[in-house]
């Protein structure tokens, strides 16, 4: 039996004036691309950081390789936040360095074809990026990895829309690793709807919908862009 | 290969039958190889996870086989290629009933039509 | 382990570049200031005022100390360095290693200004003694040694307190600002407390004397101070790390 890359058991996070998860149950079996969908405020994020062992849930129990999130899971996992997260004074180059230090699984030869694929320069400051650039940036240094599990929050979120459909499919086809398991928060499912295996409808901190895309379609005969308009209005 | 997909039904199935029709066709003669997991996602634009499972659908209906680390290959069993369109030809009939039936055609109007079409095609 | 923990120091070092070299210059600028002065004021009180940037500087450290945990979620940059497989007493403890590189380097760049004035003193013609003339010298260096390590140990023990309390908001998700300050009044009680009664459990330990220096006959440290402060730096540099790495929330 293989363990599985993440496992939620009846997570709870409160927040002073908010419930962000409400006992979510989960569990993702390794290699699968993972629809997280729901909209702003659904609670993706949060469950994104949670895994990421950024934030801590109030109750539940949380599992990422069989681990509870810390150092060694921190190893193989990839989190790629919606919003820049990188020292503004590092040059692009010199955030891939900084970051192969800790990850010996970034391929630098990798990263130099995704910049060129992004359109970015390994010189360029990172606070003199626009906000598309950065959001490009952060591909680079998440693709660039090998990462076993990489969780993506947002990561349309300031692409151009004639590029979406573009990097949507790198990301799940040449670019990604054999065997990677990856997680995408989005709220535009209508891009992403064909790369998912495996999708999650998020609302108000609840899973209220979940399981294997293809067999959603053959049970209920709609497409998950319709079943995020049904499930979650 | 590149096709229009319906996100309304399972993709796989989908990815499925059109690689059947190509081989029932000779698209992918038998014993040849067909294009691989990767060739097959970048160009339907889907996962391929999904088209990995499409693959091992066929491989069920002994259509194709995949040999570790060479790819896969439509089957040199000609039986199997010729029962599979003989399958797919009687499902694409059944189909073309029920809607010519819903015109409210009865099968001596079905043999008739055919008839003409037929005299019309001649000439 | 060692190659993570040096891309973490030249991290920070990087990122406080800017600040580093505005102090940096801004002690120079007063060098060269005090310069101009001597004409005015006199030689002697414009090289007392070479020293001026060390009382600066001790606070100086404990508020860098203290800004180079902040930034980290000022700037949004937490979830990244957060996310990165390293220990929190990794993190605080190359936060320190940097903030205290920095620290040292002012100090001793005001000291070496310090010590060119000293030097040059024959050319406003005033008295001048030459250093290795000076009487008592070898319990002079040794009283500047010791005061200059408590002094230090102070400075790294304010630091970690500033940062611990910044840490201690960051662990809930409102009020983090007013959980911070009643942290830091709350740690700096706590710590001056446990110091009083750590020295009296401390009175064997050794004191150092010095004797001859200026006015007094001889003047006596005990070790204990120092011993004590290097215990309360220990626990609560393993606390911070632990906050950092299992209790903040980015």
């Amino acid at each position: 039996m293989t363990i599985p890359a993440v496992i939620l058991d009846n997570v709870v996070k409160r927040f002073p004036l908010t419930k962000a998860l409400d006992g979510v149950n989960l569990a993702i079996d390794p290699g699968k691309v993972v629809g997280l969908l729901g909209h702003n405020g659904s609670g993706k994020t949060t469950m994104l950081k949670i895994i990421a062992g950024l934030r801590r849930p109030t109750s539940g129990r949380v599992e990422v390789f069989g681990m509870a999130p810390g150092v060694e899971t921190k190893k193989r996992v990839a989190f790629l936040s919606e919003v820049n997260t990188y020292y503004d004074w590092m040059t692009v180059d010199g955030l891939l360095n900084f970051v192969k230090s800790f990850h010996p699984d970034l391929c630098l030869e990798k990263a130099a074809e995704l910049k060129e694929f992004m359109k970015l320069k390994g010189a360029a400051k990172i606070g003199a990026l626009s906000k598309g650039q950065q959001a490009r940036l952060k591909l680079v240094v998440g693709l660039s990895r090998q990462a076993d599990l990489m969780l993506l929050d947002e990561p349309l979120a300031g692409i151009d829309p004639p590029s979406r459909a573009k990097i949507l499919h790198a990301l799940v086809g040449e670019l990604r690793q054999e065997g990677q398991t990856v997680i995408i928060s989005t709220h535009e499912v209508k891009e992403a709807e064909p790369i998912f295996d495996h999708v999650v409808f998020l609302r108000e901190g609840r899973n209220v919908l979940e399981g294997d895309a293809e067999t959603l379609r053959a049970e209920t005969g709609h497409s998950m862009e319709e079943l995020f308009g049904e499930v979650l209005e | 290969m590149q096709f229009e997909i319906d996100e309304r039904q399972p993709i796989y199935r989908q990815i499925m039958d059109a690689l059947i029709r190509q081989i029932a066709r000779g698209h992918w003669p038998p014993g040849g190889k067909l294009p691989s997991i990767r060739e097959v996602a970048e160009g339907v634009r889907v996962n391929p996870n999904t088209v990995a499972r499409a693959f091992q659908e066929l491989e069920r209906t002994g259509l194709v086989e995949t040999r570790r680390g060479e790819g896969t290959f439509v089957t040199i069993d000609t039986k199997v290629i010729k029962d599979c369109r003989e399958e797919t030809a009687r499902e694409v009939w059944a189909e073309f009933l029920v809607k010519i039936r819903e015109l409210g055609f009865t099968n001596e109007d079905v043999q008739r039509l055919a008839a003409e079409l037929k005299e019309e095609g001649k000439r | 382990m060692s190659k993570m923990f040096f891309a973490l120091y030249r991290k920070e070092l990087g990122g406080a570049r800017n600040i580093f070299l505005t102090i940096l210059g801004l002690i120079l600028g007063l060098g060269v200031f005090l310069l101009t002065r001597i004409s005015t004021w006199g030689y002697w009180q414009a090289f007392g005022f070479t020293f001026l940037p060390l009382a600066f500087l001790v606070f100086w450290g404990m508020f860098r100390a203290f800004a180079i945990v902040r930034e980290e979620w000022k700037e949004g940059t937490a979830p990244f360095l957060r996310s990165l497989p390293v220990s929190g007493w990794s993190i605080i403890g190359t936060k320190l290693l940097a903030v205290f590189t920095e620290w040292v380097v002012l100090v001793l760049a005001t000291l070496t200004i310090s010590a060119l004035f000293y030097a040059a003193a024959p050319l406003w013609g005033a008295e001048w003694v030459k250093l290795a003339e000076l009487p008592n010298l070898v319990e002079r260096i040794k009283f500047v040694a010791v005061f200059g390590a408590s002094i230090a140990l102070g400075v790294l023990l304010g630091s970690i307190i500033f940062q611990l309390a910044y840490l201690l908001g960051r662990t809930v998700n409102r009020f983090s600002g007013l959980v911070s300050i009643a942290a830091t009044i709350g740690l700096i009680y706590l710590t001056s407390k446990s110091s009083e009664i750590l020295v009296r459990w401390l009175s064997f330990a050794p004191s150092i004397n010095f004797i001859n220096l200026e006015s007094v006959d001889i003047f006596s440290f005990t070790t204990a101070t120092f011993l004590v402060m290097l215990i309360e730096f220990a626990l609560l540099f393993l606390v911070t790390g632990w906050v950092m790495e299992k209790r903040v929330e980015s």
